[in-house]
């Protein structure tokens, strides 16, 4: 009887032992073999055209030892995971967030590696009337107006996320308050889903050019366009820091990769991604204008 | 493209297989404790209540555990699979013991007690139960692999859903959703779902033949 | 040898005592009939008496040894392999007559020629030989309760505790079931029956008739 609970816990154990095995195998053959690992997370919009996975596969012919593990969140996660020491890495576009954990010191090297713009799309037939509008700042007016008044409606993130703040910050631009107008659906969600919602419901919605268009071409959101993009205030700037608990080799490859988002065939990659398959540019190299993004970080990240 | 669907299938497979067994080797022996004695049935409703947590919140402790500063920080376990194991064995731990501890009394209540009559000692008792109440305990550790191999929120924590090393069929499709890939999503959906019921099938059928 | 001494026992979560001071004796070659209504606390009393219930109250003794549920879990065990109690509705493991009859040895790891050779000598006695490949969920009532007792006879324990042994059993296979018993207590051990019907049962010559109430023992004769 006692052989038969020996019996019993070797099978089990013998069963456990060969799924692990398992996995450790089909991630040998997936994942590769002995590298080091550097971890970074990213937000969402970077990683989702695929812009990522090529920089790192383009990083790795220089590299081959080293092996980029990303963590695809929203910013606000991923700058937590950051400065708690669990990634090496952060890619981020959410200025505001960013300058908090930079004050407390636990991110650092602040790189500025691509931009592009926020785009403010809504239904075709436009019933707030924003494409009269002279800038995007009058063009949240009104929308403002045009809730009130019961014509339309405004979907925000309402996460956290780079875009998110980048709203909040048009309002207070605009000198409104939209929170708790019933036109206005804090949807909690991902910018897909809230092109999404916003495509069902006919409203106003900011998003991300490349979310937009990727989502546009696939057929998804049929009803939406966009009214306003390429100004100024909706420059959105990619950010990439250092958690300051980082370090070692993983330090070592963590900064080969910054200073590779930076040179000439990381910022030509950016450039160039997705051309051909949009007909239009998604990032921007900051070639000769890094005073000038830096100026814009700096004037976004005081909210 | 294939490719990598084979490989998610795999590694959620494996990964929340172990996470069942790792959980049966204590959920078992507990719902069995709480059958023998009736002072300890107290954490039956818990475990009950406590089946129901959602994923995320055991996700975050489990990240907040694990976090390189976190008290189990050392074990640098956090983005592997491992720690994927350990979270949904914690997370089915009490689904094994709410939906087992049915079973094992109804079994213990008649042939346990016959098997003290015939001189069992408690370890043999506990054999005897477990054997004549195999089915339905199955059926309670096939419950318990279904809700490992649908959760979210631990995979996506303490997994990161990394390429090539923590991504299942659950992060894979929420990923696919939050970039528009609907299609795709609904894709891998269709294939958990025809894994879970291939599994099935084949574990009915092995108790079909037992019989 | 087994007394009960002040013996009181409440089910858990129970609010009636079932048992209520009982003081009893159960020896070797001795036959005892419990009589009594339904739910005079019967089974509840064999139960206790082989060593399956703990009492709430007062202890049970063995072989004039200290009180058994006070020592740990080994001697238990030893003195219940001394005794074997027979369920009226009879319980069946999963698998074959010759399995279940043998549960019992296999678990005293006797070797399996050991276990065989007892297995078919009681089954002979009892007249079940024919069926031991039989997959116990073909049997019939009665079938079950003389396979149980088959189960419980094979150990040969030194007393046996019979809940209604007879209820189910037909009219043919009784007289095989009672000479059985007649010769395990010619052998020297003890038989504790509770049962309603006294007709067949008088062929073993009780020793001494207990007779229970509402959890008290009212007459000992």
């Amino acid at each position: 009887m006692r052989k038969r609970v020996e019996t019993y816990l070797t099978v089990v154990f013998l069963m456990l032992l060969t799924s692990l095995v398992g996995v450790y195998f089909i991630n040998l053959i997936y994942g590769g073999f002995a590298k080091v690992k550097v971890f970074v997370s990213t937000t969402t919009s970077l990683y989702e055209t695929g812009l990522l996975e090529r920089l790192a596969s383009e990083f790795s012919k220089y590299y081959p030892d080293v092996r980029l593990a990303f963590i695809v969140v929203g910013s606000g996660e991923a700058l937590e995971r950051a400065s708690r020491g669990d990634v090496c890495l952060v890619l981020s576009h959410a200025p505001s967030l960013e300058v908090k954990y930079v004050g407390e010191g636990s991110i650092y090297k602040h790189v500025i590696f691509a931009y592009n713009y926020f785009v403010l799309v809504g239904p075709e037939e436009d019933p707030a009337g924003v494409s009269k509008a002279l800038n995007v700042v009058e063009a949240f007016a009104k929308i403002f107006e045009a809730g009130e008044e019961g014509l339309t409606t405004f979907v925000s993130r309402g996460d956290k996320s780079g875009t998110n703040v980048k709203e909040l910050q048009l309002w207070s631009l605009a000198g409104l308050n939209p929170l708790n107008r019933s036109w206005y659906k804090n949807c909690g969600c991902g910018m897909s889903q809230a092109l999404i919602i916003s495509n069902q419901l006919g409203s106003y919605v900011l998003s991300d050019i490349s979310t937009f268009l990727k989502m546009k071409r696939s057929g998804l959101i049929p009803h939406l366009k966009v009214f306003f993009s390429n100004s100024t205030e909706l420059i959105n700037v990619y950010s990439a820091y250092i958690s300051s608990k980082c370090g070692g080799e993983e330090l070592k490859h963590a900064e080969e990769f910054l200073n590779f988002l930076t040179s000439d065939i990381g910022q030509e990659l950016i450039a160039n991604y997705g051309v051909e398959e949009y007909g239009q540019q998604l990032f921007h190299s900051v070639r000769g204008g890094e005073e000038r993004l830096l100026a814009v970080w700096e004037q976004l990240s005081r909210g | 493209m294939f490719d990598e669907v084979v490989e998610i299938s795999v590694r959620s497979i494996l990964i929340s297989g172990s996470a069942t067994l790792l959980a049966s080797l204590f959920g078992l022996p507990l719902a069995y404790l709480a059958v023998v004695k009736a002072k300890v049935r107290s954490f039956v409703p818990i475990a009950e209540s406590l089946s129901g947590m959602p994923t995320v919140l055991i996700g975050l402790l489990l990240y907040m555990l694990l976090s390189r500063d976190g008290p189990l920080g050392f074990l640098n376990m956090l983005y592997t699979p491992q720690a994927i194991i350990v979270g949904q064995a914690v997370l089915v731990v009490p689904l094994i013991i709410a939906t087992s501890f049915g079973a094992l009394r109804t079994s213990y209540e008649s042939v346990g007690e016959l098997a003290i009559t015939l001189g069992a000692t408690d370890l043999q008792v506990m054999l005897t139960v477990l054997k004549e109440s195999l089915n339905r305990v199955l059926a309670s550790l096939m419950i318990a692999f279904s809700r490992a191999l649908g959760e979210l929120g631990i995979a996506l924590m303490v997994g990161g859903n990394i390429r090539g090393e923590t991504r299942v069929f659950s992060t894979s499709i929420a990923l696919s959703v939050a970039v528009g890939e609907f299609n795709e999503a609904v894709k891998l959906g269709l294939i958990l779902l025809a894994v879970e019921t291939s599994l099935i099938v084949c574990v009915r059928m092995l108790q079909g033949l037992e019989r | 040898m087994i007394k009960l001494v002040n013996v009181w026992f409440k089910y858990v979560g129970g609010r009636e005592w079932v048992l209520k001071d009982v003081n009893l004796e159960f020896r070797r070659g001795e036959v005892v009939v419990l009589r009594g209504p339904n739910a005079s606390g019967k089974t509840t009393l064999m139960k206790v008496a082989s060593l399956i219930y703990k009492p709430s109250k007062g202890s049970v003794v063995v072989n004039d040894d200290m009180d058994v549920w006070s020592r740990g879990g080994d001697y238990l065990v030893k003195y219940r392999r001394m005794v074997t109690y027979v369920s009226e509705k009879p319980v069946m493991f999963k698998g074959t007559v010759y399995d279940n009859i043998a549960y019992g040895l296999t678990l005293r790891n006797y070797s399996l020629s050991e276990v065989e050779r007892r297995v078919y000598e009681v089954s002979r006695k009892l007249g079940i030989e024919h069926m031991l490949d039989k997959d116990v969920k073909v049997l019939s009532a009665g079938e079950k309760q003389v396979v149980s007792l088959a189960r419980a006879l094979v150990l040969t324990p030194a007393i046996m505790f019979l809940d209604e042994p007879l209820t189910n059993v037909d009219e043919d296979r009784r007289k095989t079931v009672i000479n059985a018993l007649k010769e395990f207590k010619s052998l020297g051990s003890g038989l504790v029956i509770a049962t309603h019907l006294y007709e067949g049962l008088d062929e073993i010559n009780p020793d001494k008739v207990v007779i229970l109430k509402n959890g008290v023992v009212v007459k000992i004769t």
